[in-house]
């Protein structure tokens, strides 16, 4: 069991790597016990894991107490980085604002004693709708301090979505920037105090206004520091809210124990121990703040690596990768794959001056398709392998599944390899195990540190959703393979993604709340192009037949008015006798869309269906 | 040499044990034949009570001994007539309580006995009702009843006669306690003793398996029960009808998949009463004896007895011929006679049903009139041909029996019951046949009395073995349910017809087929699909694939990564990078052609692109790499298979080139002419179509066709002829009534058509309106283009797929054939 601790590098050799993956998962407790004991832990924790799937439920180092921001911060220090550079902020693409690890530690100690006067304590909650910028960190950092649980809101949001995550948090504190204004007379930040009244309201950047900015509030604080709480290693550390069900905001809370270390180990591996050398001293984040992943691989665990955080303004951020080559040293990159693609079609009119690149490029998010990893090949890396795919969903926290930056252990256009101490599980619709090649849906069987759990009232949401299908597995929606070296490929989304007043919204929502209905056996909602945009599309088995279809159709549609919003509603719903699926019992969606997209004149192979009359019967419903 | 001399020895010893064996066999033979023609002699005489037990004890004893001995052919003859014999002895005296009480077995005989039970059988036949009243064991009454030619045939008018006949016998029938009816033509179920319910008059009302006059037993039964005012109390059984059906599953194929037997159409009374008979007989089990019995007589039906249940049939009415039925007759000739307009199906279903067998072979279904005929009045011919019939009788029951000892099992016995049994030489001539193979047991007459009757007393005194109708039924119709899937199951989705080598390909399955062979015989070449974001492309290719018995190509999935992953997804198709791999581009096109010239790509396919896009492409890489010739056009030919010729048929260009100048016409007919030879026709006949089959001045096509075709007159790879119309190339009556002079009358195998105009309207004709196949490639210069189209069946992309596959090969081959220049 060497390496356990990871304290060597990792190994460059595809067998060799699988062996040391094999006995993390073996010895699974003590390989996470290991990693944990890399970070401080004010109290330590006396069990690893208590996990019980079948009701959704899981609990990581239990009895452990920890401060994130100390081992952030205060721990590096300690081991000697006082002076190395923890974030780096180009406001435009030329000026650099820079922090040192002790100037960032004091900027978060100053900010925690001013929320420490206006008795913002541990168990309380702060909303930050703030673009990725130091000011975030440093709120980011001081709620972490003080065991203050916050909340990124992004910043695309409307005024009114914004008040109400504010208020369904019960957050004291709303930390906002005048960004993204809408075209309206008011500016959002102002429409958006004037909806919440209990909390405080603190501006960003320059004055505008009565409210204070954060400048002026970190400057009313006296001189002594708080003490720094902390928090058992559940406590949410933060949350994201990612949808609007019922009027209510639902997301996720991530435990400050678990979170920490997975951001830390899962960092610390593809960064630092899978390279012999040139590690990246600096990460450009270029994520979103309002991502799991931005704060595991933007924050968190750069941080407590003791790697520097890169922020570009949002609208900077492709002109300033010239200069983050230039003036940094082996830089690394998190970004999003369109982020890649934005920068292929800038570098063929303008072509990056410096000829460094950058040490790693870790792409989440959405699907790297092969050819951008061609691109970058050269152009943004040394070397293609340098280009490493990440899948992290919101709801996980951290990457599950990822490459490494060595030939052997990453393949273009895979996603990668299983995390260390993560067991990925690749199930047909029979709940069956699928063989090499062989695609079928994502789950897990059992929990990971930085698992998140569901806000508070959403959990019978979240267990509907991702604990349904397969009962004791959590489900991802997502689609994949595994080759015979063990590198996972996505395939597909098992369900549509629309995007929907400013959410982003899995129909995999709204399929599992139609099938709580007592009435429907199947549901399938498809999203389809409809003259400008995109309509809703349902498709329900029922278990018994309906007297008056007609009535019940509006049943249905009041059903999900109510549980989901009326955005969510179908403007069609069909009710069929069953849904087309393969001898696999994968559902083809794609027929469905072109169904409901009035292309059935598209759908003449039917052969690989095993109930092919069912294609029949929608299509004669049209 | 050792186990050589072993094998002699062992010969030579059994050799000389025979020689003593047979010497016994002889005198076995004599003495048993003796000696049972004595006890058959004695028994004639109807000896009284004792005598007769002690005859009976000396025969039960010698069959004991007969049954433990190992078989021989002479055993086998002796056992068979020993049992015979047995059973006479038991029906001698003319009562029917040793018959009854063999069926039932002796507990329930000595019960039925004591307890002096009383019921009524009813039997409606054709021409009468028969009917009997027991009490107990003993047969009290029997009576038939002919139908009056005045009054109509009814189930009313039936009971009104047995009440009247009842009447007059002075039986009443509220003092019974039950009813056996015939059976009729059911649903079927499997053997067994029934409660008559309600449910069996509305099948045999509504949807019968065969109108019959066994139909009205039931209803009569009940009809007579609720006249009798206890239909409550009475018990109305029937047993072992007609439409029992326990065969096995072998039993139900035929040679055409789509028709499958079932166990209706057999005598089960008979059988299954023969069959209990035998066991008893031979004092075992009736479900340790597996048997087969022969129900001989206006109808015929042979059963094999396997474990209790009646495993194989060869039923009344496509088995052996009979008396007033023909039997099966040899379908090829049958159709051959059909065809001939000689005889109709209903004179076939007549000879099936009641005018074949003896009645159309000698004019009368009476045998015993035919037997008598024999022994006065016959005419020496006349004699020899009574002598063909009864040969041609017995050994079809002899080899009826055989038959159904050919599954392997440990047949013990042969039993032949039913009128035929009654004549003594055609019993000898089915035993000759059967030369002691097995033993052969005869017992003359009819037992479906006696089984009837036993089915309602075991009723009776034990009524939980009482089926039940409408359970058994439908659970025997769920079992042959999931038989019959079983059956259906499709193995190949397409037939494969094995074909040689070398010989013209004819049909689409040909082309599919040879494409397959030439695969295995050289490699799974490399299709790239351009534009695979298409799920039409891709399922075309998974079923390439999965067809055959092995792959037929390795596919490059050419287009942007994430649409192909997600239609391989919902199409289960296995991404693996060796059989399906996937190349990440935004430009198809451009990246198939790197592709081919790094040869990592053999054949290209269409997928989500334009047409015309990806011919601009190949062009230039054919251009760059100084493959298209001076001349050459790319061109598209169309594979057509019409349901209605016998060989397949080319046409060119309905795709590609809009209004083709002569040079371009000629170099499409080249093209044409190498996809055809591809298809292992030598010498094509081209017929260059035109609206009129010759020259006519305010025609240009048929200039042009004149010219085009002297152009090929000195080709020996062809026959190229022009102007031809459309009708003359394709159909031979009329090339001949219009005086058409040329090679080509009607065999066409190509046609050049003048413009696409012409060419699609006949593409769409001949799919559209004569549901012909068709496959097409485009060539380009040497290179197939494989294009398949949305409304293309499934086949038709195969075909086509198959088509550009063997031509590559065929051109590789051809190319590695010819030496390379120095």
């Amino acid at each position: 069991m060497d390496n356990m601790d990871l304290k060597n590098k990792l190994p460059a050799s595809l067998n060799e790597f699988r062996l040391l993956s094999r006995q993390a998962l073996d010895h699974r407790e003590a390989f996470w016990a290991t990693q944990a004991r890399r970070l401080s832990w004010h109290k330590d924790f006396s069990w690893v894991v208590k996990e019980d799937f079948s009701k959704a439920d899981f609990s990581w180092f239990g009895d452990g107490r920890i401060n994130a921001a100390e081992n952030a911060l205060h721990r590096i220090i300690e081991a000697g980085g006082s002076d190395a550079i923890a974030l780096t902020y180009y406001q435009t693409a030329q000026t650099a604002k820079t922090y040192t690890y002790s100037q960032l530690k004091d900027a978060v100690l100053t900010l925690a004693s001013a929320l420490n006067r206006d008795e913002i304590t541990h168990g309380d909650c702060i909303a930050i709708a703030l673009a990725n910028s130091p000011e975030f960190v440093i709120c980011a950092l001081a709620c972490a301090y003080l065991g203050i649980t916050y909340l990124p809101i992004g910043c695309h949001l409307p005024a009114a979505q914004v008040a109400e995550d504010v208020k369904s948090a019960h957050a004291k504190m709303l930390i906002m920037a005048h960004c993204n204004n809408d075209d309206d007379d008011q500016p959002k930040a102002d429409k958006v105090r004037g909806l919440i009244n209990d909390a405080a309201f603190i501006t960003a950047g320059d004055k505008a206004g009565p409210n204070p900015t954060l400048a002026e509030y970190m400057a009313g604080s006296d001189a002594s520091f708080p003490a720094p709480a902390y928090p058992l290693s559940d406590f949410p550390l933060f949350a994201i809210y990612e949808n609007r069900v019922a009027g209510k905001p639902m997301g996720t809370v991530f435990g400050t124990g678990g979170f920490l270390v997975q951001s830390h180990t899962s960092f610390d591996a593809i960064f630092n121990k899978a390279l012999a050398q040139n590690e990246p001293g600096q990460i450009f984040n270029t994520l979103d703040t309002a991502k799991a992943a931005s704060q595991a691989y933007g924050l968190w665990g750069p941080l407590t690596c003791g790697t520097g955080i890169v922020i570009a303004d949002p609208d900077f951020r492709a002109d300033t990768v010239d200069t983050v080559l230039t003036e940094l040293k082996d830089p690394a990159m998190i970004c999003q794959p369109g982020l890649l693609s934005q920068m292929k079609t800038q570098l063929e009119t303008t072509p990056l001056q410096t000829s460094h690149r950058f040490s790693v490029i870790a792409c989440c998010g959405d699907v790297l398709p092969p050819r951008l990893v061609k691109f970058a090949d050269g152009t943004l890396v040394s070397s293609p392998e340098r280009v490493v795919n990440m899948w992290v969903q919101n709801k996980c926290g951290t990457a599950l599944i990822n490459a490494y930056p060595v030939p052997e252990l990453n393949r273009t256009g895979a996603l990668g390899l299983g995390a260390l101490g993560i067991a990925p599980l690749i199930l047909n619709d029979f709940g069956q195990p699928c063989k090499t090649n062989v695609s079928g849906n994502l789950v897990f069987g059992t929990s990971w540190p930085a698992m998140g759990r569901p806000t508070y009232g959403a959990k019978k949401q979240y267990i509907k959703t991702c604990f349904s299908k397969f009962t004791t597995r959590f489900q991802t929606f997502d689609g994949l393979r595994f080759d015979k070296d063990g590198f996972y490929w996505f395939m597909g989304r098992l369900d549509d993604v629309i995007k929907i007043k400013g959410q982003t919204l899995g129909t995999s929502l709204i399929e599992s709340m139609l099938m709580s209905h007592p009435m429907v056996v199947e549901a399938a909602i498809i999203s389809s192009r409809k003259d400008a945009g995109h309509a809703l599309t349902a498709f329900v088995v029922l278990g018994a037949p309906v007297p008056d279809e007609e009535k019940f159709i509006l049943d249905i549609k009041a059903y999900i008015a109510e549980k989901i919003g009326t955005f969510a509603v179908p403007e069609r719903i069909v009710v069929a006798r069953q849904l087309p699926r393969t001898a696999t019992g994968k559902l083809v969606r794609g027929m469905l869309r072109r169904i409901a997209s009035g292309d059935s004149q598209a759908i003449k192979d039917t052969s690989h269906l095993v109930n092919a009359e069912s294609i029949q019967d929608l299509i004669e419903k049209e | 040499m050792e186990l050589r001399n072993r094998v002699l020895e062992a010969v030579a010893e059994i050799g000389k044990t025979s020689v003593s064996m047979s010497a016994y066999e002889r005198q076995l033979a004599v003495s048993s034949e003796v000696w049972l023609a004595q006890l058959a002699d004695l028994i004639r005489q109807d000896p009284p009570a004792e005598e007769m037990a002690l005859l009976k004890g000396e025969l039960a004893s010698v069959v004991e001994v007969l049954l433990k001995a190992a078989a021989s052919p002479q055993i086998n003859t002796i056992l068979g007539d020993a049992l015979s014999l047995m059973l006479k002895m038991d029906r001698v005296s003319g009562s029917t309580a040793p018959v009854l009480g063999r069926l039932l077995g002796p507990s329930l005989a000595e019960e039925a006995a004591q307890g002096n039970m009383a019921f009524l059988l009813v039997n409606p036949g054709t021409v009468s009702t028969r009917l009997a009243v027991y009490r107990g064991l003993e047969q009290v009454h029997r009576g038939e009843i002919h139908l009056s030619p005045d009054e109509e045939d009814s189930i009313g008018y039936r009971v009104r006669a047995v009440i009247s006949h009842l009447e007059t016998a002075s039986i009443d029938l509220g003092s019974l306690d039950g009813i056996a009816c015939q059976g009729g033509f059911l649903q079927l179920i499997p053997s067994g003793t029934y409660r008559v319910v309600p449910e069996m008059v509305q099948d045999l009302v509504e949807r019968p398996l065969r109108e019959h006059a066994s139909n009205m037993g039931i209803s009569m039964g009940l009809k007579l029960a609720q006249l009798a005012g206890s239909q409550a109390d009475m018990l109305l059984t029937t047993t072992d009808p007609f439409v029992c059906d326990e065969l096995d599953v072998v039993d139900r194929i035929t040679g055409f998949v789509k028709i499958k037997r079932t166990g209706a159409g057999g005598h089960y009374l008979s059988h299954k009463a023969a069959w209990q008979l035998v066991a008893s007989l031979m004092n075992q089990d009736p479900g340790q004896v597996d048997a087969v019995t022969a129900h001989v007589g206006g109808g015929t039906s042979l059963a094999a007895h396997r474990r209790g249940k009646v495993s194989m049939l060869i039923d009344a009415y496509s088995g052996l011929a009979s008396t007033s039925r023909s039997g099966a007759i040899d379908i090829d000739r049958v159709i051959k006679s059909i065809k001939a307009n000689e005889f109709s199906v209903k004179d076939l279903e007549q000879v099936m049903t009641e005018r074949g067998g003896l009645l159309s072979l000698v004019g009368t279904n009476d045998f015993y009139a035919m037997i008598g005929f024999l022994k006065q009045g016959a005419t020496p011919t006349q004699r020899k041909k009574i002598g063909l019939v009864q040969d041609f009788l017995a050994r079809g029951i002899a080899s009826g029996m055989l038959r159904l000892t050919a599954d392997g099992a440990d047949v013990k016995v042969l039993v032949v019951t039913g009128g035929l049994a009654t004549a003594p030489d055609m019993m000898r001539r089915v035993k000759n046949n059967i030369r002691g193979r097995y033993p052969v047991v005869v017992m003359p007459g009819y037992f479906e009395h006696e089984a009837l009757a036993a089915g309602q007393i075991r009723g009776f005194y034990e009524p939980e073995t009482l089926k039940d109708y409408e359970t058994e039924r439908d659970a025997l119709a769920r079992k042959r349910h999931i038989e019959d899937e079983i059956i259906d199951t499709p193995i190949f989705k397409r037939e494969i017809r094995f074909k040689k080598k070398g010989a013209p390909l004819t049909t689409m399955d040909d082309v599919i087929d040879a494409a397959y062979l030439t695969v295995k015989e050289n490699y799974a070449p490399t299709i790239a699909i351009v534009g695979a974001n298409n799920e039409e492309a891709i399922l075309a290719a998974k079923r390439a694939n999965e067809e055959g018995q092995f792959r037929i190509a390795k596919f490059v999935l050419i287009g942007d990564f994430q649409e192909i992953n997600q239609i391989a997804y919902e199409t289960d198709l296995v991404i693996d990078n060796d059989n399906y791999t996937i190349v990440d581009t935004e430009n198809p096109i451009e990246e198939a052609m790197a592709l081919l010239d790094q040869k990592q790509v053999d054949i290209l396919m269409k997928g989500l692109i334009h047409t015309e896009d990806i011919l601009r492409g190949i062009i230039k890489y054919l251009k760059k790499n100084g493959l298209l010739e001076k001349g050459q056009v790319m061109s598209h030919t169309a594979i057509v298979d019409i349901p209605t010729r016998s060989k397949l048929l080319a046409f060119s260009d309905g795709a590609l080139n809009t209004y083709p100048d002569e040079t371009k016409r000629i170099a499409i007919l080249e093209n044409a002419l190498k996809v055809v030879h591809n298809l292992n026709i030598k010498v094509p006949k081209v017929a260059v179509i035109s609206a009129v089959e010759s020259v006519n001045q305010s025609v240009e096509s048929s200039i042009e066709a004149e010219r085009i075709a002297d152009r090929f007159a000195d080709r020996d790879d062809c026959v190229v002829e022009g102007p031809l119309s459309l009708d003359v190339a394709m159909d031979p009556a009329i090339a001949n009534e219009k005086h058409y002079n040329g090679q080509i009358k009607g065999n066409a195998d190509v046609l050049i058509l003048p413009d696409i105009d012409a060419g699609n309207i006949l593409w769409k004709t001949l799919t559209t309106q004569s549901g012909a196949a068709l496959a097409g490639v485009i060539l380009c210069g040497d290179m197939p283009l494989i294009l398949t189209s949305r409304g293309d069946s499934a086949r038709s992309k195969l075909a086509s797929l198959s088509l550009a596959v063997k031509f590559y090969f065929d051109l590789k081959n051809k190319q590695d054939a010819t030496p390379a220049p120095k």
